[in-house]
């Protein structure tokens, strides 16, 4: 331990040389999960917050089909919107935040428990299309964002049901176990936004949330236009601080996380850095905001290529090749579950079960009539 | 007795509900399918302390020389034996359990040396091998791919020539070929130098067997889905359809170019093919002019950005399934105003016509950039041009050089100085038969891997959700993969295919065992949500039952004690 230790200093006096020569990232691409769990028109400002990183994450380069959005999706066309199809996140109405290229994957009422859950783990219907799935291998950064609201151990999910922090730790295992990801920046924008993350133990996730248990986060400002809150406090100054952020920026999250200061936001931000491997000062925001492709120049092609000149017609061939490996496997499948013996359902107990209750309840009933009847 | 009839009463209010919890326990019982968690178990310490090499190769390595050769029976035992020690290194790196035997057949002098299984048929001394002189390597290959006779997965041979009818310079060469042979220019006058030959062979061994690169010790994952199978996505992108509209005979393009490549990889993986042409593509990366080359420019650190995935939507395949691959291949066509189009590496060197416009993401596939030939320029009218095979012929070259980076190996065979070493291309599947046992030797190993890794996970979650349904489908798919899995470790000599096929079905099952769709994790029941839910209705119950029970028998009892 000792000579680790002394190659510490010499380390970071390395490192300090040379700021702008960080490691390359060790992630091949990068994956956004946004979450507005919230719908109705008085909760205008969290479908802001949500399509505000949205925006911040395509600028710095996530593409559409690496973003999972989840909104409620009532506030552009509500009846009570003055400004039909327009969504702002201050009340300047510089941004309309709904303008175009705007491509929300599960709205309105698809966002669910269930289907935030099935995101996250991976086990879809099978019909479920791509663009609606989280494609992420062992060496995505994956950025979770979840705003609503939420107390204690939860986060309500569109007025009607809520997920408890340990269903949300043990899908993250999941997602570790089946190696989905590389690492979580985990951002909650909730009341007592820290307690939705306090059970999660699985390696590679940082999370930071808006206020800490007990206490509540606050809105930023009121668009009287609008009539609603349009933006809460602590999104409010992480876009500020995003704001400055380009794709070649190497702003660290260490920096970002100083921006927050508990008189402006009126509650604790805080976050969670015991499963993180990396210190917060060597982690670029771009590494989870933004995604850098990882590309290889290709130096030469396969010279003398021909390929075989001799089968242009050939392509119906290939067709209906393709059929009998699929026949072979349903006709695998039938054969393991023929072979297979295992024990049949429930189905045969339970009709015991009520015979006997049944017996029981008859017995029961002349026992009472009988000791009634000698009194 | 008055007392006994009040006792019976209340203790059979009691004696009801009491009887009426094993009841409630075995019917609060969800339906749970029983999983092999011993042999799941067994498997995966099997699995991991045995994690090297598990599917079988043979190299024969021999030296021929249709002359006597001047050294005499000892000496040459001795180095047959050298050499044998000498390749058993590679054997880990290659993937796979590694028979090597070594054979001189020289005239009138056959020796054999092998390691391992003396079963095994060895090298037959003593046939006749045309003169190779005056012969290219492409024939030498075809010729000594006859001369070797048996072709089987798995089974490499070497052949030292010792007499000094090819050597060309007076030094040792080696060539592997494009089958699974190679074969090595040994002229008579270095023989004496022993570490020479077994350095050459080596190296040539290495190739062979895995590629010349000692590999980590897992296998780097493939760009395939659960099932082995991926979809090739080729598109064609006219950036600005205003003064050229380019479109493409894909299906010549396809029965020539891609069908061989596809078939040859059938073994590996499960490969399909579409393609679709798009209008107004334009890049994400602006280029800048470049007045010495004549050319627009973009550097390298912009190549990250090149693909613009707003405006070009190349993951709109209607075949794709959830749970599938698709790899890209975009061809690039640059407007008018950005032609031609290069890119500036970060050593700094521009490619130019004569080299490569292209580059590859690990995972999502490859883009071309195709600068039309002299950049032609209409007059004000939009040229339409349907491109045909001969078009993109050297496309297809760095196509398939990109499918190759994207499954793990070199775009093009690299040639060795020291010692001297080439590798010879495929011409017309672009794999040479050698790279794609590599292959699959590796999709074997990161399939067993997977597979004992996802049923590993699956069957602790499933053990740490004792109230979640476990259907019936879920232990049919466990117990399937699981007897793939296992025997694909346990195939012996059994054909890659059939090695193959065994560990692509187990690693599907196993995928979809985990993912299916009925393993919801949403089941955390907290203690005080469980006391929450059962203290209303059985407590007010309970309380008035036990109550009136202790009541009765202390009156019970009062009164026959006074009795």
């Amino acid at each position: 331990m000792a000579p680790l230790l002394l190659l510490l200093p010499l380390l970071l006096l390395i490192s300090s040389i040379a700021p702008s020569a960080m490691a390359a990232p060790a992630h091949t691409s990068n994956w956004a999960v946004l979450v507005c769990t919230s719908r109705y028109w008085f909760n205008y400002r969290h479908m802001a917050n949500t399509l505000s990183i949205y925006h911040t994450v395509k600028r710095l380069g996530i593409p559409d089909d690496h973003i999972l959005l989840m909104l409620a999706d009532d506030m552009a066309c509500n009846a009570r919107n003055s400004r039909p199809a327009q969504v702002f996140n201050n009340e300047d109405h510089k941004l309309n935040l709904y303008g175009e290229n705007v491509e929300v994957d599960y709205r309105g009422y698809e966002v669910t428990v269930d289907n935030f859950l099935r995101v996250l783990t991976g086990r879809h219907d099978p019909a479920v299309p791509r663009s609606k799935r989280l494609l992420s291998d062992e060496s995505s950064n994956v950025l979770l964002y979840m705003t609503g609201h939420g107390g204690d151990q939860f986060i309500k999910f569109q007025d009607a049901e809520e997920i408890q922090s340990h269903d949300l730790a043990d899908a993250i295992q999941q997602m570790h176990q089946k190696g989905r990801y590389r690492e979580i920046l985990f951002m909650v924008d909730t009341c007592q936004a820290s307690t939705l993350y306090s059970q999660v133990y699985s390696p590679g996730v940082l999370a930071a949330s808006s206020s800490k248990k007990g206490e509540n986060s606050y809105s930023h400002h009121l668009d009287m236009d609008v009539g609603v809150s349009v933006i809460d406090r602590f999104t409010y100054y992480t876009l500020q601080f995003l704001e400055g952020v380009r794709t070649d920026s190497a702003a660290t999250l260490e920096s970002l996380f100083r921006v927050y200061d508990p008189r402006l936001l009126m509650s604790n931000a805080s976050f969670r850095d015991d499963l993180f491997r990396r210190k917060l000062d060597e982690v670029r925001v771009t590494e989870f905001f933004g995604s850098v492709m990882d590309v290889k120049h290709t130096p030469s092609g396969y010279s003398g290529f021909t390929g075989d000149p001799t089968r242009r017609s050939d392509r119906r061939r290939s067709e209906g090749e393709a059929k009998p490996r699929r026949e072979e496997r349903e006709a695998t499948a039938a054969a393991a579950a023929a072979a297979s013996e295992l024990e049949v359902g429930a189905g045969d107990e339970g009709d015991w079960v009520l015979g006997v209750s049944c017996l029981l309840i008859g017995v029961t009933t002349v026992l009472w009539h009988k000791a009634l009847r000698t009194d | 007795m008055a007392g006994s009839t009040r006792l019976a009463i209340a203790l059979s209010a009691l004696a009801y509900i009491l009887a009426g919890l094993p009841f409630w326990w075995k019917l609060t019982e969800v339906y749970r399918v029983p999983l092999p968690y011993r042999e799941v178990e067994g498997f995966v310490t099997k699995q991991s302390s045995s994690s090297a090499a598990r599917v079988h190769c043979q190299l024969q390595i021999v030296f021929f020389s249709k002359e006597e050769t001047p050294d005499r029976d000892a000496k040459w035992s001795d180095r047959l034996e050298v050499v044998l020690r000498a390749t058993r290194e590679w054997s880990s790196s290659g993937f796979c359990e590694i028979e090597v035997a070594v054979t001189l057949d020289a005239k009138g002098l056959c020796l054999h040396k092998r390691g391992g299984d003396r079963a095994k048929p060895l090298w037959e001394c003593g046939r006749v091998l045309d003169s190779l002189h005056s012969q290219d390597s492409t024939s030498i290959d075809e010729s000594l791919k006859n001369y070797i006779g048996e072709d089987r997965a798995g089974k490499y041979t070497i052949l030292v020539l010792l007499d000094g009818e090819l050597s060309q310079g007076g030094g040792a060469e080696a060539v592997v070929g494009k089958y699974r042979h190679a074969w090595v220019v040994f002229p008579p006058s270095l023989l004496g130098n022993d570490e020479q030959l077994t350095r050459i062979i080596s190296e040539t061994a290495g190739v062979l067997l895995a590629g010349g690169k000692p590999a980590t010790a897992v296998a780097k994952t493939m760009p395939l889905a659960a099932d082995g199978s991926a979809i090739l996505s080729f598109s064609l992108l006219n950036a600005d359809p205003e003064n050229w509209i380019f479109n493409w005979d894909f299906d010549s393009v396809e029965s020539q170019y891609l069908s061989p490549v596809v078939d040859a990889l059938a073994p590996v993986a499960r490969l399909s093919v579409e393609s679709q042409v798009l209008y107004y593509t334009p890049a994400a990366a602006r280029s800048q002019w470049n007045a010495d080359i004549r050319s627009h420019v973009i550097e390298s650190k912009d190549l990250s950005f090149f693909v613009n995935a707003n405006e070009w939507h190349l993951d709109t395949s209607a075949a794709a399934a959830g749970r599938s691959k698709v790899l890209h291949f975009a061809i690039y066509v640059p407007p008018v105003e950005e032609c031609p189009l290069r890119i500036k590496l970060s050593s700094g060197r521009i490619t130019s016509s004569a080299s490569i416009d292209g580059f590859t993401s690990p995972g999502w596939g490859g883009v071309v950039i195709w600068n039309p030939p002299g950049c032609l320029v209409a007059d004000n009218s939009t040229l339409r041009q349907r491109l045909n095979v001969n078009d993109l012929k050297t496309t297809m070259e760095v196509v398939v050089a990109q499918l190759r980076t994207l499954f793990g190996l070199p775009p093009v065979p690299p040639r060795r100085k020291a010692p001297k070493l080439s590798i010879l291309c495929n011409q017309r599947t672009g794999f040479a038969e050698w790279e794609l046992d590599l292959l699959l030797r590796r999709r074997v190993i990161a399939d067993v891997n997977s597979t004992a890794s996802t049923l590993a996970s699956l069957l602790k979650l499933v053990e740490s959700l004792p109230k979640m349904v476990i259907q019936q489908e879920i232990g049919v798919q466990v117990t399937t993969s699981l007897e793939a899995a296992e025997k694909a470790m346990d195939a012996g000599n059994a054909s890659y295919q059939v090695i193959g096929n065994f560990s692509a079905t187990a690693k599907a099952w196993a995928e979809e065992a985990f993912f299916h769709p009925s393993i919801m994790s949403l089941l955390h029941f907290p203690k005080e949500h469980q006391f929450a839910m059962y203290t209303p209705f059985f407590v007010p119950v309970l309380l008035h039952t036990v109550i009136s029970v202790v009541k009765e028998t202390m009156r019970y009892a009062r009164k026959s004690s006074r009795k």
